[in-house]
């Protein structure tokens, strides 16, 4: 067994300092009324003198950009759950603690190249989610929580190591009721190796049986069960902004940051989602909604935030924008995936993310394939489709390379059709007559026509209503 | 400070001085054939095969796309895709398909305006997944064509643009003007990369519209 701790010391001040710029100075007070105190404040403020401790009006004094918000200690704890989600991607074992997440990581550690890799990349992605954190590694669960608190990087990856490391560290940050700890200090311990020197059954007859089970659990002497967290089958946060964004740049900043999080949820699951929905709320409650849709699933952040943002720069924010909200429509588990030797499939998954790109900035109906009907008319000879589609029809007529979308009406000139000259006719008649099924019944001789200027058009004659002629083809 | 006086031979015999008058032979990778022989040997081979190239027509439809359907149907049935952004035209699947362009690796993109529609050259150049990109942009900067000359190099892909009129220095690796009369087409070559030729090939009218009026290579 090995245990990670990670506690988060001040994630009262990271959940709004995650979503604001680091030059902004932030502070976070505790308590009411009166007895309102600054609890936390970032560095910027704090160049600025603003400590834990002082009241908000010296903070303002101190500081008068400063922004001050009151301590969400709900928000903190979804904040916790969400994290213990995404801590799921690294070990199937993560439990929640006061401030802090435990992750039993005995198993991941061959997967993630040893224990100095996976903290790495524990704390790289705590930094990219905004978060503040000390981290500590123990072989048990007490022990590794209780030397996260202490100081960040403690390891210990033996229990033999275990009591010799935790020997000096003072006794104040033993998680004991008061009068425990008041107790202990009065008998002239003042660090846990005082503690762990004395007899263990007379501590026990003196101080209770939770010392004497705490010290055992701390040394992983006593098994130390928890229930572990489950992560939420939907992924469905809100983040609230702490300052109104009247532009877009205040908006992705955060939305980055919520990207992160599902990203870190979906890898936790080992599932992909194929639609995401972003709801931004303005001052007056109103949310509008944005929807993207994947052409196939996916579970890459970065791809995700281009895609929205080309839908975002299209909507014009006719107001502050207070709050953002992410939710996900289906979760599809990851099957896996043979990987063929040769490009063709990865060719593939590139152009669908081309594609899918194209589509989210010009819209959905923008990039088609082309296909060939059946129907002899030519406007009804060939349709739209998703590209790449087969298609097994073959119309092996002379046709010109473009169609106009609405035939033009010529003028006749001793039998001739005129397009600014007189035109030669090359080849035809060609008779068209079909459609009396649908109501477009048309009876057409086609031609092939010359232009003086050399450009070749395919032109028509209506065989029964007006007998004019129409232009429909260029040859290119 | 003296100089040695060095003799006019000797200089021209030294390989790093480019003359003019030596064709740049251009091997088969580089080119697509582009199914005319007159036109391959005054291009030393064909089309490029990775940059951008510009036709100037003074009209639409006077034979562009016929002279570009031969080379566009070898890409297409040696299993390339291709990639057709704002046509000025709904281009008539029969007779694409009758060319020999296999449908189902055609993309034909639409847009509304003309920043939106570089944007889409741009990025299916550069995707490295597309070998031939044709283009109708209604404005096309000295700036836009450099930045398309660069996709097309970094995604290893031909691409092609129509205007009207040449916008300034030209930026891509070859420029031809077309112009067309009842007999011929005319294809004079203004900028072709490392040559300095400025030749003009007339092509036979039939023999361009065969491109469409029976199907090629069959």
């Amino acid at each position: 067994m090995l245990w990670i701790a990670l506690s988060f010391p001040h994630l009262a001040l990271d959940q709004f300092s995650r979503v604001t710029p680091e030059s902004l100075p932030l502070a976070v007070t505790s308590g009411e009324g009166r007895g309102e105190r600054v609890l936390d404040a970032n560095p910027a403020a704090a160049s600025y003198g603003v400590e834990p401790g002082i009241k908000p009006s010296s903070a303002y004094g101190l500081c008068p950009e400063l922004l001050i918000k009151p301590r969400d200690q709900v928000q903190e704890q979804r904040a916790l759950a969400s994290l213990a989600d995404w801590a799921m991607g690294f070990t199937s074992a993560v439990s929640l603690a006061e401030q802090a997440l435990l992750l039993e990581v005995a198993g991941s550690l061959r997967l993630f190249n040893g224990l100095d890799a996976l903290c790495r990349q524990l704390e790289k992605g705590l930094a990219e989610l905004g978060y503040q954190a000390s981290l500590a590694v123990a072989p048990s669960r007490s022990a590794a929580e209780l030397l996260s608190r202490v100081k960040d990087g403690i390891r210990v990856e033996s229990l033999a190591e275990l009591k010799k490391v935790l020997s000096p560290v003072a006794l104040r940050h033993l998680q004991l009721d008061a009068k425990v700890l008041e107790g202990l200090a009065a008998l002239g311990a003042r660090k846990i190796g005082d503690c762990l020197a004395l007899p263990r059954a007379a501590l026990a007859r003196r101080m209770g049986h939770q010392v004497h089970t705490y010290f055992d659990r701390l040394l992983g002497e006593r098994p130390d069960p928890v229930t572990f967290h489950r992560a939420a089958p939907h992924f469905h946060r809100c983040l609230l902004l702490p300052a109104e964004a009247e532009t877009l740049d205040g908006i992705n900043f955060a939305l980055r940051r919520l990207l992160l999080e599902l990203q870190g949820y979906l890898s936790g699951q080992a599932a992909s989602v194929t639609g995401l929905q972003l709801g931004l709320r303005y001052r007056d409650q109103r949310t509008s909604w944005l929807d993207l849709q994947l052409l196939r699933p996916g579970r890459d952040g970065e791809h995700w935030f281009w895609l929205l943002q080309q839908q975002l720069e299209q909507i014009e924010l006719v107001q502050a924008v207070t709050e953002l909200e992410l939710k996900t429509a289906q979760i599809v588990k990851a099957s896996a995936q043979n990987l063929s030797l040769f490009g063709a499939q990865r060719d593939g998954a590139d152009r669908a993310l081309l594609l899918e790109r194209l589509q989210a900035r010009l819209g959905v109906e923008a990039a088609y394939g082309l296909a060939i009907s059946g129907d002899h008319r030519p406007e009804q000879s060939w349709y739209r489709v998703a590209p790449g589609t087969q298609s097994d029809i073959v119309q092996n007529r002379p046709r010109p390379g473009w169609l106009l979308e609405n035939p033009e009406r010529l003028l006749d000139r001793g039998g001739s059709p005129v397009y600014g000259e007189s035109l030669e006719l090359l080849q035809g008649p060609e008779r068209i007559e079909s459609g009396w099924w649908d109501g477009q019944d048309s009876a057409r001789d086609y031609y092939i026509a010359r232009h003086p200027q050399g450009a070749l058009y395919w032109v028509y004659r209506n065989c029964r209503d007006d007998r004019c002629w129409y232009l429909q083809g260029v040859f290119g | 400070m003296e100089r040695g006086v060095v003799k006019l031979e000797q200089l021209l015999q030294r390989p790093d001085i480019w003359q003019a008058n030596r064709p740049i032979q251009q091997d088969d990778r580089q080119c697509i054939s582009s199914g005319y022989t007159e036109l391959d040997q005054a291009l030393s081979g064909g089309w490029p095969r990775v940059g951008l190239m510009e036709l100037l027509v003074p009209q639409q439809g006077i034979g562009e796309l016929s002279l570009l359907l031969p080379a566009l149907s070898s890409l297409s049935q040696a299993g390339h895709w291709l990639a057709w952004v704002q046509p000025p035209w709904v281009p008539c699947a029969v007779a694409v398909q009758n060319a020999g362009v296999d449908l189902s690796r055609l993309l034909i993109v639409k847009t509304e305006k003309a920043a939106d529609c570089l944007w889409a050259m741009e990025q299916i150049l550069r995707s490295g997944i597309f070998a031939g990109v044709l283009g109708w942009p209604q404005v096309l900067s000295t700036k836009a064509q450099r930045r398309l000359q660069l996709a097309a190099e970094a995604g290893g892909c031909w691409g092609t643009v129509f205007s009207r009129r040449p916008a300034g220095a030209a930026m891509s690796v070859l420029r031809l003007q077309l112009l067309a009369n009842a007999q011929h087409l005319s294809v004079k070559i203004l900028k072709a990369r490392g040559s300095w030729s400025s030749k003009s090939i007339s092509l036979s009218r039939h023999v361009v519209d065969s491109a469409l009026f029976s199907p090629f290579g069959s």
